[in-house]
């Protein structure tokens, strides 16, 4: 073993913690998030009542109109609340800056090295670590679902004009319902396979990584006294 | 604070230790700046060395590593070695 190894040890560590760090801050962030997309909702449709009953009342005649906007309403919303989603959760999950100095530290030497190993709250860690493994299934789901829905409405849209441009006037449901499904489902795994792929490989190494951390603050105890 | 009742912290020992080992002997002043310390904090922490016979300061006022301060060194290396680079972490 040489010191060069425990510097790229203490690097993949800070990556493990930065990762979990993200998944953490996912998970604090999942209800404000459920609350901010049901307060958008009650805004936009609270404004859109408001309006049509004043719309109503200034013009009864042109109902039309009315579900237009509501059609768009509704359609830029099933766009913009999965968007919302999916790129907070990308935006949070890469967001731990309290490992920023580590680099600096470990380049430093073996006082660097001390003072990461040192510093560190390994009950905290240990929490997170387990919070994280715990929360995991909520946060794959939510960002897969996100992003299915996304593709979802482009497959609809799509295949809503191939069908006009071969003509049909009634196009078969079922066999429409199952090509863009399947087409969403295989598109959302393409795109994520590799990130599923290695949080799934993530989740199985998490449980090593807490005996490693409980070993080494041991360890550490030790050389302290 | 007595020297008794002074818990020093290992990764600053280590700092001065790190510092003495690159640079040599060097005054107070000097090691404290290479050490990123105050003038007070390395005082402190010269003297729970001196008396745990880490270092000693020779009549120029040159800070230098003792035996024991050089073998300290090298048993944090190894401790370094040792425990942090066999931790079984890849890139997860």
């Amino acid at each position: 073993m040489s010191i060069e190894e425990a510097r790229a040890k203490l690097m993949a560590l800070r990556d493990a913690l930065i990762r979990i760090d993200g998944i953490n801050n996912v998970l604090n962030t999942l209800p404000r998030l459920l609350l901010e997309t049901l307060l958008i909702i009650g805004v936009v449709f609270g404004i859109y009542i408001l309006f049509s009953l004043w719309y109503l009342v200034a013009m009864p005649v042109r109902l039309a109109f009315l579900s237009s906007v509501g059609g768009l309403l509704s359609i830029a919303l099933l766009i913009a609340i999965p968007a919302n989603a999916y790129l907070s959760i990308e935006r949070l999950s890469k967001v731990a800056d309290r490992y920023d100095n580590w680099p600096e530290l470990i380049n430093r030497g073996i006082s660097g090295i001390l003072e990461i190993l040192s510093t560190l709250d390994f009950t905290d860690i240990e929490y997170r670590i387990n919070r994280a493994r715990a929360g995991y299934v909520l946060f794959i789901v939510v960002k897969l679902l996100a992003l299915a829905f996304l593709l979802l409405l482009i497959a609809l849209f799509v295949m809503f004009w191939i069908t006009v441009f071969l003509g049909y006037a009634e196009p078969p449901m079922w066999l429409s319902a199952t090509i863009v499904i399947v087409i969403t489902i295989t598109i959302t795994l393409a795109l994520e396979w590799d990130s599923l792929v290695n949080d799934v490989k993530r989740l199985w190494s998490l449980g090593g990584l807490i005996i490693e951390l409980r070993w080494l603050y041991h360890e550490l105890q030790g050389i302290q006294t | 604070m007595s020297s008794r009742e002074f818990r020093p912290d290992l990764y600053v020992l280590a700092r001065i230790i790190e510092a003495l080992v690159n640079n040599g002997p060097m005054k107070r002043t000097r090691l404290a700046t290479a050490c990123g310390l105050s003038y007070d904090k390395l005082e402190r922490y010269l003297n729970w060395m001196i008396e745990k016979n880490l270092v000693l300061v020779d009549g120029d006022g040159f800070v230098r590593l003792t035996r024991d301060g050089e073998r300290s060194y090298e048993e944090l290396v190894l401790w370094i070695k040792r425990y942090v680079g066999s931790l079984r972490i890849g890139k997860i």
